[in-house]
């Protein structure tokens, strides 16, 4: 296993993801929204609603995939942004953009990685990338984030 | 031999002689930083002027030609408290290196007695010299502190620092070795040019970004490049350190004050605002960028001082434009990533 990204990287990793969302969406106050995939995207989505909280002093709402389907919020007008940790083939992601449009037509939707390892086999692109990381396909990428695995690191096994 | 600082607000230090026995005159820099002599005598910031360092003993090392930080020493005068004499057979002693240079020396003088009766003083100039008489003091009064400074160190012709990367500009304030190596170790192409350089010939080697070095220069004689940079970062990525940060930041309007001290290179400690990791930075900067809530609308705050009312680096909203105030070459832990993510940023 190799390491491949440390704690304070992955820490300059989420500000520069957060900063290049403020910077693309210029009516970001009131209408953006994160929504967090699976486990771990949802804590990466709490770091970066956090990191633009102390950036721009602006709070933004952190939802989880089954909160979606569960209360359906309103998200005409919204900007929704779904983070994840890892995309690779984007069947996953394909899935969730489906499980938001079932409850209604947002603004847009843009995708937040803090990892694309490659082989898609969808259409997909994320908007904001946090570290490309090319590998083979018998490498695979752990993210380790400090809530689950008491460490905040990125391995390559 | 007995030689003596003197200074245009008419007081006197004494010390004893080693160096040259030359007269030197000039403004005064201090050099805060230990275990940095060669630095301190070639770095191009220093140009023109008497450095002081507190290094409490000096002249144990010998001089290391691969620190100089350029092929002129141009330095009038180097301030020591304590100078050993050490003969040796390798390497050159400082000594001897200060008389090749021609470049008198005081040792022996009380520099924490200097330090603290220049503390919060503006730009101050004085001369070394072997007698002190009125006459002395009048030539110092008369002597008129050069405000072209930049004009000095910046290169006189456009050279080429090859590499297999991205091509930039370097905009030479007073380009210094160990950031000339930075550049060559991260691969750029860099193009060097004069300072007073036009959009013109900026834009006929087609770089991706320009880098603005530090230097002894000050804003006021700088101000049609703050002009050029201000149409300039329209189209191009820059990254500015030290005296290069002040006029991305001037470009820029924001807020810009003039330390009221005179010029030190010191280190320093700098919070990262994102990871909120501290550590020990070189700054010689005098142009300071106060915290402000304004500060915000038009750049992202990058480096903090430890107080958080000083900004030391940022990067202006929807351009990869950074500016920074210290060295960018050196941090206790080799290289600032600043340096990288400005190239993964280069159009």
């Amino acid at each position: 296993m190799k390491k491949i990204i440390n704690a304070i990287s992955l820490k300059r990793s989420i500000t520069r993801i957060a900063v290049e969302i403020v910077e693309e969406n210029n009516n970001y106050k009131d209408h953006l929204i994160f929504i967090g995939i699976e486990e771990a995207g949802n804590i990466i989505a709490n770091r970066l609603a956090q990191a633009i909280n102390d950036l721009e002093d602006v709070i933004i709402p952190v939802l989880t995939l089954t909160d979606v389907s569960k209360t359906s919020p309103k998200i005409k007008d919204k900007i929704i942004v779904l983070v994840t940790k890892v995309i690779s083939k984007g069947w996953l992601v394909e899935s969730s953009i489906n499980q938001v449009l079932a409850i209604g037509r947002p603004q847009a939707i843009q995708l937040a990685v803090l990892i694309d390892r490659g082989h898609r086999e969808l259409p997909i692109g994320a908007n904001y990338i946090g570290k490309n990381v090319p590998t083979s396909k018998s490498e695979f990428v752990e993210v380790h984030l400090s809530e689950l695995d008491h460490e905040d690191s990125v391995y390559l096994r | 031999m007995k030689k003596y600082l003197i200074l245009n607000d008419g007081s006197t230090f004494e010390g004893e002689s080693f160096g040259s026995n030359n007269i030197g005159t000039g403004r005064l820099v201090f050099n805060l930083v230990n275990n940095n002599v060669t630095e301190a005598l070639s770095n191009p910031s220093n140009f023109g002027s008497i450095v002081i360092s507190s290094d409490p003993l000096v002249g144990i090392r010998e001089i290391e030609t691969k620190d100089l930080q350029s092929l002129e020493v141009n330095i009038k005068g180097f301030v020591v408290s304590n100078f050993l004499a050490i003969n040796r057979s390798e390497g050159i002693s400082l000594d001897r290196f200060l008389k090749e240079k021609n470049i008198p020396g005081i040792y022996h003088l009380d520099v924490h007695q200097l330090i603290k009766h220049l503390k919060n003083k503006a730009e101050m100039v004085g001369t070394i010299i072997d007698y002190v008489d009125q006459h002395a003091f009048d030539q110092l009064r008369a002597f008129v502190n050069p405000n072209n400074l930049t004009d000095f160190v910046s290169t006189k012709w456009p050279y080429l620092i090859p590499g297999d990367k991205k091509t930039v500009v370097v905009l030479d304030l007073g380009l210094k070795t160990r950031l000339h190596r930075s550049l060559t170790e991260v691969g750029l192409n860099c193009v060097v040019l004069p300072y007073d350089s036009s959009i013109k010939t900026i834009d006929s080697y087609h770089p991706s970004g320009i880098v603005i070095t530090n230097g002894p220069g000050s804003l006021k004689e700088l101000n049609s490049l703050v002009i050029k940079i201000s149409e300039l970062a329209q189209k191009y990525s820059i990254l500015g350190i030290g005296l290069g940060q002040a006029i991305i930041a001037e470009a820029f309007n924001l807020d810009l004050s003039l330390k009221n001290q005179i010029s030190r290179y010191e280190n320093q400690f700098v919070v990262e605002r994102s990871t909120g990791e501290v550590s020990t930075v070189r700054d010689s900067t005098n142009y300071m960028i106060p915290y402000s809530n304004n500060f915000k609308k038009t750049a992202f705050i990058l480096f903090t001082d430890l107080k958080g009312r000083e900004i030391k680096a940022f990067r202006i909203r929807k351009h990869n434009i950074i500016g920074i105030s210290f060295d960018i070459e050196y941090d206790g832990n080799g290289r600032n990533y600043l340096l990288d993510e400005f190239i993964d940023n280069l159009n």
